[in-house]
């Protein structure tokens, strides 16, 4: 009895083990190799809300409408553009500036863009007062064009423009940023998201 | 007979044995697999599915100028107004094992709707897979910077270290904890 027992035991042992092994490391590929890891199956997709390429811009203004509508027809103002520096903030790619009539340059107004439709920063200043009516007018009627195409914000834009010409305050009306500096006094309109 | 029952006990216990090893570890596997967020690259560890270059690639499609000036990493930058948005990919064997956002106001500004869009795109891209974490990291972000202090946390496989004391910028890091 005891070398019968003996002899079934060693063989037992042997094929179980072998067994074992063997299903371990079949099952265990098997499992890695059709398992996904749990990141990285979807594609790099962007919510809501993650800023775009359009959000360089300035809603819906055009160059025609600050050149065309505003500076020369309101205010007889004459534009120059230029290819923009390339280490400017904006890193807009081209850049023009407009002087009031008789080339006073104690005023002017400058267009950082990268395409006709594609306004980054408009930006007026003025040296002839902080004070100065003519800087107030020059601020908030740039900031009423900026808003053209919001035509139910202009009168706020304006207003706001106004009453903080001689700050160095900021604010946020439709997506857009009106920034009052006073060194040098000037107003800065740019997009923000 | 009794050697030949002998054999076919030995058969039949060889064979059960075989299939319980092979269906455990199988099952061990399969959850080991899909319980990992991370995924090795080179002599390093990267969030699983992404490749440095289609992210670079899928960042220009959004408007973002990169350079790739230390091979290590990918800077990447997108002016809107006064905020900057800038990220950095840092790259191992052309996965990602680091990867950190910063919105940056000149004005001085509060952080916008889309800087905290920004920044939680970067926090939950190891986790798009997985709505519950992702709803956890987002949490935990929306939280961290109305908070406005600086935080390090660990959230399951990955190390997130938020800045918001720098002057006018929040930066957010995003690496796989050793």
């Amino acid at each position: 009895m005891p070398g019968r027992r003996k002899g079934i035991l060693l063989p037992l042992a042997g094929v179980v083990v072998a067994a074992l092994v063997l299903g371990g490391v079949l099952g265990g590929g098997a499992g890695l190799l059709t398992a996904e890891p749990r990141g990285g199956t979807a594609p790099l997709a962007f919510g809501d809300g993650f800023p775009d390429t359009g959000d360089q811009y300035l809603p819906g203004v055009t160059l025609s409408l600050i050149v065309d509508e505003w500076m020369k027809k309101a205010n007889s103002y004459t534009c120059a553009s230029k290819p923009g520096e390339p280490d400017t903030w904006s890193r807009a790619k081209r850049w023009m500036r407009c002087l009031p009539p008789g080339g006073d340059d104690n005023r002017y107004v400058e267009i950082e863009y990268d395409a006709a439709d594609q306004i980054r920063v408009l930006k007026a200043t003025c040296r002839l007062g902080t004070r100065e009516d003519a800087c107030t007018t020059l601020f908030a009627t740039m900031a009423d064009a900026a808003l053209v195409p919001q035509p139910e914000l202009r009168k706020r834009a304006m207003d706001w423009a106004g009453k903080n010409a001689a700050s160095e305050r900021g604010t946020v009306i439709g997506g857009v940023r009106l920034q009052a500096a006073l060194s040098p006094h000037s107003m800065r309109i740019t997009p923000e998201k | 007979m009794a050697g030949r029952s002998r054999w076919i006990l030995i058969l039949a216990a060889g064979l059960a044995a075989f299939l319980a090893a092979g269906a455990g570890a199988y099952l061990y596997a399969r959850d080991v697999r899909a319980g990992q967020v991370t995924q090795s690259c080179g002599a390093r560890d990267c969030i699983p599915g992404v490749e440095a270059a289609a992210l670079v690639e899928a960042l220009k499609g959004r408007g973002h100028a990169c350079e790739n000036p230390s091979k290590g990493a990918w800077s990447c930058q997108m002016v809107v107004g006064s905020i900057a948005f800038q990220s950095w990919v840092h790259v191992s064997d052309g996965g990602v094992h680091r990867l950190t956002g910063k919105v940056f106001h000149a004005d001085g500004g509060p952080l916008t709707e889309a800087g905290r869009a920004y920044l939680s795109w970067f926090a939950v891209l190891p986790y798009r897979d997985d709505p519950a974490a992702a709803a956890q990291i987002r949490d935990w972000l929306t939280q961290m910077i109305e908070a406005d202090k600086d935080t390090k946390a660990t959230i399951l496989d990955y190390t997130y270290v938020l800045v918001t004391s720098k002057d006018d910028a929040v930066e957010l890091d995003v690496r796989i904890s050793t």
